[in-house]
């Protein structure tokens, strides 16, 4: 077990009023597996990775609950020694690549700067190895990349720079957070068989946040369901898509795209259940409110 | 940054010259009033007057005066001072350094400072440190320069008596340079002391010149970096392991700049024109207490040749500031 | 209005305006002593409660033994003078300008637009010094230098705003049904137009302090005059033995430009959802 969350609770405090953002949130992911994460916008999904990265917004408070890497509390940790697994064994794909990358400075040194911090390289050898990391991800002429700034790649382009930033010091975890949404159709299926790719050559284990129900299907090992801050349910891709256990869950399966079946109709999450869940989390509240009073 | 640009640019500041030296010509000799009898003693006859007239070219109809004056001009030669009856050109270029280094140690003084503030409370943001950060930006911003150069002669040459509030340098060691660019001759050669005193005599003058540039800067460059500080690519940097020092510094710093400078450039052609001001208020000897006395005493071709080389500047001035623009931006270098 | 009488900082500020008005209108009621008079056996007296203070010269004196309490009451009415007249001829001149510009447009508006350009782009001191040298020192340059520094501000807020309204449906519709453009400028825009004009006045007012203050310590202003910036200049020669001198005018300009200030942010916070329109 890479990583293995547990009862994580945060909530954001802000004008003094507490909401809760993640109400006990459970997540296992194997070694050397893809699991996905998946769920609607605002249900928690990012909240999650940014608890893992220790990137929280200043309002946000962590309550309760472990985040265990390889076995070790990283919320026990210190923060110096938290921060030192950034970069060298946990690193991250981000949304968007058009942002994720500085506008100010080229390629080459986005890329050797990571490397010469972490794994101790000098300016050639840094170079060297973004050189290997551009060719692993496929960008014919990684010279001339490395000589271009942010702004003269294509959104297709940045997001494998992106992507070979996040394996080039070999970590151990990479967590992607929706790291096709903001890309064109079919660069989104190239950027995927790339991540699974990488993924199957080095063995990295990876957390694949997404809302889309579809991609989980091409390249995850196991999936967990989230939806306002609570997980309704984790397992290996193929029982999830085989029978499913929760509505939400069928919910998100109707109203994904069928790349199979491409004419049928797109049906979005029911209002009915939408307010059944959001009574079951009130009501997990309360219940955590009066657990918490006891105790 | 092609030299065909600065080229361009160059040439662009030709019709500005141009139009400053017809507005200036203009207004100065629109109003009644003659420089001559001003100069001269009460018994001058009449004919004496008119003979001085004559060879000021002052007897000529406006426009003949001005055709003349523009081809001397084109010619390098910026007339003769009437109150000091010594070629403007020299005049000025003898001055014109000790402005520079007021202004430049200025600039420098407001930058550092600026850029320090900004820095420090982005980096200890929500702390008392930012509070009081933005305490001091708004009092400096409230106050004008005219108010804080008085309340500095109060504060430091009076009630705590650290620095000098006139002059440049002791006249006996003046003699001493080489060039009129005392401050850096005196550096180049290594004599300190002398660098000291001067330091001493520009600390007052060249705080009160930036301390309004200093809040200016510290507020657009803090706004800009908070603005910077939430965008994915610091979150990255983050993710990459970087200490918040580095990000702040390294990664956050650069992307800042461009708004910073763009937002401020205006504020550093006002902190070079308010060199006048602060100069008269500390009788330091620049072109801008040159530009007093010429005032005073109506010496129209020394207040022409103070305006045009203040308007020439500014000119330079806002393409520094726009080749900075460059520097900073890659998108805008090719 | 109810709103501008529970803020704050509009009631400073107008208590300030107040004082000023009332003191400069009073000046020769108030002051104890002829503002020009000289005495030669009353040179550089301390303030009152100060070691060898004169009960009868309340702040002291200067160097020529003339009372600088009276010398600061008289010079409110140089102050108020200019920054009224200042600040409403600039007024003027940037309202007409910024409206004439950003309704009619076309060339109109291109050569007042470059015309503000050029002025905002040349630091203010320096026109105001070229003006006084082509002028001569008096009241009516320094008037004029706040005018020629001010106008710009008006200018191109206004033109701005003109712009946007130009497009407002009560605009479009009163141009639509033949109402003469004379008759939209002034029933139309103007109206509209007011609340923000007011606060760039505010705000004006407390700039026109300072420059009059700058113009008359230079020796730009009438020179027969008591007035602030004069008393600074004065007290600036003989700082080493009466430091006390330059502080009146400097605390008492600092308070109005302060003051002033906050009247032109009181009325904005009191008038916003006037300017959000």
């Amino acid at each position: 077990m890479i990583l293995d969350i547990e009862n994580l609770r945060v909530s954001i405090n802000a004008k003094g009023t507490r909401t809760p953002v993640l109400r006990g949130a459970h997540l296992q992911l194997e070694q050397g597996k893809i699991l996905g994460l998946v769920g609607e916008s605002g249900g928690g999904k990012t909240m999650v990775c940014k608890a893992i990265l220790g990137v929280l917004p200043e309002s946000a408070r962590i309550e309760s609950g472990a985040i265990r890497f390889e076995g070790r509390d990283l919320l026990a940790m210190p923060a110096r020694e938290r921060r030192g697994l950034l970069g060298r064994s946990i690193a991250m794909i981000l949304q968007n690549p058009m942002t994720a990358l500085n506008p100010v400075f080229r390629i080459e040194d986005q890329m050797t700067d990571v490397l010469r911090l972490h794994a101790g390289l000098d300016r050639a050898q840094a170079r060297a190895r973004a050189l290997e990391m551009l060719t692993a991800v496929h960008i014919r002429e990684p010279e001339r990349v490395l000589r271009h700034y942010p702004h003269e790649l294509s959104g297709g382009m940045c997001q494998r720079v992106v992507i070979s930033i996040a394996f080039s010091c070999s970590p151990r975890l990479i967590i992607a957070d929706e790291p096709t949404t903001a890309l064109d159709v079919t660069v989104q299926h190239q950027i995927l068989r790339l991540i699974r790719e990488l993924q199957r050559k080095t063995g990295t284990s990876v957390l694949f946040i997404t809302h889309d129900l579809g991609v989980v299907a091409k390249i995850c090992d196991s999936v967990s369901v989230i939806y306002a801050g609570r997980i309704l349910e984790s397992g290996p891709v193929e029982r999830i898509f085989s029978s499913q256990h929760h509505p939400y869950t069928q919910a998100l399966l109707d109203a994904a795209p069928r790349y199979d079946r491409p004419d049928t109709a797109l049906h979005p999450v029911s209002p009915e259940l939408r307010e059944q869940l959001a009574r079951e989390a009130e009501e997990f509240d309360r219940r955590v409110d009066r657990e918490v009073a006891h105790a | 940054m092609s030299p065909a640009f600065l080229l361009r640019r160059l040439l662009l500041a030709v019709p500005t010259l141009f139009g400053v030296a017809v507005v200036v010509f203009v207004l100065l000799r629109i109003v009644p009033g003659d420089p001559i009898a001003m100069m001269v003693p009460g018994e001058a006859t009449p004919e004496d007057i008119a003979r001085l007239r004559e060879s000021y070219g002052l007897d000529k109809s406006i426009p003949m005066q001005f055709v003349i004056y523009l081809d001397h001009l084109v010619r390098g030669d910026f007339g003769v001072s009437i109150s000091l009856k010594q070629d403007v050109l020299t005049l000025v270029l003898g001055r014109l350094p000790a402005t520079l280094e007021l202004a430049l140690v200025a600039i420098t003084l407001s930058v550092t400072c600026g850029f320090t503030l900004a820095l420090a409370s982005t980096y200890w943001r929500g702390t008392w440190i930012e509070s009081g950060v933005d305490a001091i930006n708004s009092i400096a911003l409230a106050i004008p320069e005219f108010l804080w150069a008085m309340l500095l002669i109060l504060a430091f040459a009076v009630l705590m008596p650290l620095f000098p509030i006139s002059g440049r340098i002791d006249p006996m060691r003046a003699t001493a340079f080489a060039t009129q660019f005392y401050l850096v001759e005196s550096l180049v050669r290594g004599q300190f002391g002398l660098a000291r005193e001067l330091l001493g005599h520009l600390a007052l003058p060249a705080l009160a010149l930036a301390l309004p540039l200093i809040a200016v800067i510290a507020r657009v460059l803090k706004s800009s970096l908070q603005e910077v500080m939430v965008q994915d690519y610091i979150l990255l940097a983050r993710i990459k392991g970087f200490s918040n020092l580095r990000i702040l510094t390294r990664e956050a710093l650069p992307n800042a700049l461009l708004p910073t400078i763009t937002l401020t450039g205006v504020h550093f052609i006002f902190l070079v024109g308010g060199t006048v001001l602060v100069e008269l208020i500390f009788a330091y000897p620049g072109i801008g207490n040159m530009l007093f006395g010429a005032a005073s005493n109506r010496d129209l071709p020394l207040i022409q040749g103070v305006t045009l080389v203040f308007a020439l500047l500014f000119i330079l001035l806002n393409i520094a500031i726009e080749l900075s623009y460059a520097l900073v931006n890659p998108r805008l270098r090719h | 209005m109810r709103a501008l009488l529970r803020n704050p900082k509009f009631l400073f500020g107008a208590f300030v305006l107040l004082a000023l008005v009332f003191v400069a209108a009073f000046a020769p009621w108030l002051a104890p002593h002829d503002p020009m008079a000289q005495s030669l056996l009353n040179q550089l007296l301390p303030p009152r409660w100060a070691k060898g203070g004169d009960p009868s010269f309340l702040l002291g004196t200067d160097t020529l033994g003339r009372d600088l309490l009276s010398r600061m009451i008289h010079g409110t009415r140089p102050a108020l003078l200019v920054m009224i007249a200042g600040a409403t001829l600039s007024g003027l001149a940037g309202v007409v300008l910024g409206m004439l510009a950003g309704f009619f447009g076309g060339w109109l508006d291109t050569l007042v637009s470059r015309t503000v350009d050029t002025f905002m782009s040349f630091p203010p001191m320096l026109l105001a010094i070229v003006l006084a040298a082509a002028m001569g020192p008096g009241l009516g340059t320094v008037v004029i230098s706040v005018v020629l520094i001010g106008w710009t501000r008006f200018c191109r807020v206004v033109r701005g705003e003109v712009l946007a309204l130009r497009e407002q449906e009560f605009v479009t519709s009163a141009r639509t049904i033949g109402v003469s453009r004379s008759r939209i400028l002034f029933h139309e825009l103007l109206p509209n137009l007011l609340p923000l004009v007011i606060v760039l006045l505010g705000l004006e007012m407390g700039r026109a302090i300072v420059v009059e203050a700058i113009m008359s310590f230079i020796g730009f202003s009438s020179s027969g005059l008591a007035t602030w910036g004069s008393i600074i200049a004065d007290a600036r020669s003989y700082i080493n033995q009466a430091w006390w001198a330059m502080t009146y005018p400097i605390v008492a300009i600092i308070v109005m430009v302060l003051g002033l200030n906050a009247l032109g942010d009181g009325l904005r916070q009191a008038t916003d959802p006037v300017l959000q329109r």
